[in-house]
């Protein structure tokens, strides 16, 4: 008897069809509908219906009519679909790396006895919860060539803007710089964390053995940092391959799409021209570079993950 | 028993939903008839908000059997709403729809034909202004009604002209570029004190591209709405001439937004803007000392401005009841009372032609805007406005600004484009 309860207690589990199994069983299955309905009719549905959509010419008036892969066709003959792409894939490619650096430089300093340190953290921080609309609203003025305090004080110092937002070379660069000083904060608030959270006790053995601050950095810091920098890269590339709102607001994705980001295409299509079959389909397009974005990142940094 | 409180809760919800409904008969007036609510969204959120909401209720003061629930909107808000709401069964009754959609929602069956608008009891065809009738026309029937509609007239500031020695402005197209360019003071990297002779803006605007390209004779659709002529010879020669005077004379910087030269006009930093009666109030808070004049025509081409409007439609699929409803109300706006009160109130020029400039002494403004000139919608009465405007019309012109060079090629490749969206 005592030895069929020591067998019970090391496994944790119970003879499959038992009742106190099939009352675990109903439990779960009574914890997990709730969920499975709302994700099911709120997320899965409208996912599985935006991809048959997108196999169809719905334009949200007429019948839709099912029309294969042309949707999926005309976008890769479009060169507005291309530009998008490209400026997409630039904005990620420059921001990413840009906030990581910038959020991790920040988070060291940060983390030092500073005067103000709190404050400091706060300023870099609050663009980030601030309404994303507000700001690109305050930076468009501050950047605009007749009236804007930035490019003119910019301009008195030698560093003329041109035509700032409205000079097609400029606009998407300058979309960046504000997507870069919007998200730094949040970035840097999660190094802080991973800062804080290295043993002192391998510092002060670094100390110990004389090593330079470079090389505790490079050593220690650094790849302590591993995890969160995985995250921060992952959330890095999901926002800016999801970039919209700063651009709705601070160029619309001109001048002639030169700023055009595959969101701000898909909303142009979708919600100003009707295309609802051919906007699900660049959806999709955009979904399956999320995926292929994520898994990349993954096996990047399989193996960099680290425990401590 | 259970089947039974189910069965009633069901008959409550559906009875709940079905009383939300926009067009129902809804209740009693005092002589025991039934009273149509009809629904009326806009995107009158402007200065223009007060004189909607007390033309609305002058109606249902004047009415016992139908009363107007009006809901005004961001125009975003509105452009993003319409759609789903009409296909949830939700949409508005009537809509103030932008004069150069009418078309696109006609064909897809959204708002239905109103020919009978212009029936005794109702209103007049004839007391209505030309031009605000034919952007509601598809396939030669009515589906909207006029609502509001101003031309653009070219703003002046009379202090710049005075100093560069002009009393008066030109009366000539030439006259006033020549105006233009000896009024320009600029400079090279001095963005934010150069004086502009003629800013032009090429998007979050009115499109102001079309009538430059009108006066000088050019065309962009054809007047039966089916052919591009963005690259007419006359065409290219009228972009190529304004395009010159932005990039060698400087009258105007690239890329403004309608805002921007408002923003010119307003700092006493341009001389001639083409605008809608709307922005009298913001240059006479301003302070700026200016004029307002039609906008002459070009050696070459006629006189004609730019419109901005929108026109009311009735959703298809309601009740008898509630369309004769909308009728009543759409013939109540028109009116001769309703325009008068709306003119002196928002400063636009009504929509009839038969109402005395004496009746709108009470806003000289609208006295100025209503007095005659050619004026005529953009892109007009088309399937697809938004596509030709926002992804064809708008991004070809930016281009051209910073083209060097003849926008000829630009001009031909658009074309093919804008003629793609046209059939």
């Amino acid at each position: 008897m005592s030895l069929t309860v020591l067998h019970q207690g090391k496994t944790g589990s119970t003879p499959a069809g038992s009742p106190r199994t099939r009352r675990s069983t109903r439990s779960a299955i009574g914890f997990l509908t709730p969920a499975t309905l709302i994700l099911s009719i709120f997320v899965l549905w409208p996912v599985a219906r935006s991809f048959w959509v997108s196999l169809t010419n719905d334009d949200g008036f007429t019948t839709p009519q099912f029309v294969g892969l042309d949707n999926y066709v005309t976008a890769v003959h479009n060169p507005r679909v291309e530009g998008a792409l490209i400026h997409t894939a630039e904005y990620a490619l420059v921001t990413t790396p840009v906030s990581i650096a910038l959020a991790v430089l920040l988070a060291l300093c940060l983390n030092q006895r500073l005067p103000f340190r709190g404050l400091i953290r706060a300023a870099v921080f609050l663009p980030f919860v601030a309404s994303l609309g507000i700001t690109a609203i305050a930076w468009t003025a501050m950047l605009d060539p007749q009236i804007g305090f930035l490019s003119g004080t910019l301009s008195h110092i030698g560093i003329p803007l041109g035509d700032g937002l409205r000079d097609p070379s400029l606009a998407l660069p300058l979309v960046m710089a504000v997507g870069v000083w919007r998200n730094v904060g949040f970035f840097m608030i999660l190094y802080l964390a991973g800062l804080q959270s290295i043993p002192k006790e391998v510092y002060e053995a670094a100390r110990l053995d004389g090593a330079s601050r470079t090389r505790t950095f490079r050593s220690i810091t650094w790849p302590l940092l591993a995890n969160t920098t995985m995250f921060a890269f992952m959330i890095a590339v999901i926002f800016s391959l999801q970039v919209f709102d700063q651009i709705y607001v601070m160029t619309a994705g001109g001048p002639y799409f030169k700023s055009e980001t595959l969101v701000m295409l898909i909303f142009d299509t979708g919600i100003n021209n009707y295309q609802l079959g051919y906007a699900s389909a660049l959806s999709w397009i955009l979904i399956a570079i999320l995926l292929v974005a994520s898994g990349l990142q993954l096996r990047l940094f399989k193996n960099r993950t680290v425990q401590y | 028993m259970r089947r039974f409180v189910v069965g009633a809760m069901a008959a409550a919800c559906s009875a709940t939903m079905l009383s939300a409904c926009s067009s129902a008969p809804d209740a009693t007036n005092g002589n025991g008839k039934e009273t149509v609510t009809i629904t009326f969204w806009n995107t009158n959120t402007a200065s223009d908000r007060p004189a909607v909401e007390q033309i609305v209720r002058d109606f249902n003061d004047s009415q016992q059997g139908i009363r107007v629930n009006m809901t005004i909107m961001p125009y975003d808000v509105f452009q993003q709403k319409i759609l789903p709401a009409y296909k949830s069964g939700s949409g508005p009754t009537v809509a103030a729809f932008e004069a150069s959609t009418v078309a696109g929602y006609a064909a897809r069956g959204l708002i239905q034909q109103i020919d009978d608008l212009y029936s005794p009891g109702l209103l007049d065809k004839n007391a209505m202004a030309p031009a605000l009738l034919a952007p509601s026309m598809w396939n030669g029937h009515t589906y909207a009604a006029p609502f509001e509609a101003g031309p653009a007239m070219l703003y002046y500031n009379k202090k710049l002209l005075a100093k560069a020695g002009f009393k008066e402005p030109a009366t000539t197209l030439e006259g006033i570029v020549e105006q233009a360019i000896k009024t320009t003071r600029y400079a090279e990297g001095k963005d934010q004190s150069n004086v502009y002779g003629f800013p032009i803006p090429d998007h979050a605007s009115l499109p102001i591209w079309a009538p430059l390209i009108w006066s000088r004779g050019g065309e962009i659709v054809s007047t039966d709405g089916k052919t591009s002529q963005l690259d007419s010879p006359q065409t290219v020669a009228a972009v190529d001439y304004w395009k010159n005077l932005m990039q060698q004379q400087h009258i105007s910087p690239a890329g403004l937004a309608g805002s921007d030269m408002s923003n010119l006009f307003s700092a006493g930093r341009a001389t001639f803007v083409l605008d809608g009666p709307w922005s009298t109030t913001n240059y006479t808070a301003a302070k700026v000392d200016y004029g307002v004049m039609p906008f002459p025509a070009g050696e070459s081409g006629s006189q004609m401005t730019i419109a901005a409007g929108a026109a009311l439609a009735v959703a298809s699929r309601i009740p008898n009841a509630s369309r004769q409803a909308a009728l009543k109300f759409l013939a109540f706006w028109n009116s001769k009372q309703s325009q008068v009160t709306w003119s002196v109130k928002s400063s636009y020029p009504p929509n009839r032609t038969d109402i005395p400039a004496g009746e709108l002494a009470a806003n000289p403004t609208a006295s100025l805007f209503a007095a005659k000139q050619n004026m005529r919608f953009f892109p007009g009465a088309v399937l697809k406005a938004n596509d030709i405007v926002n992804n064809v019309f708008i991004p070809t012109v930016q281009r051209i600004e910073r083209t060097p060079g003849s926008a000829a090629d630009v001009l031909k490749s658009a074309s093919a484009a804008l003629q793609s969206d046209l059939q």
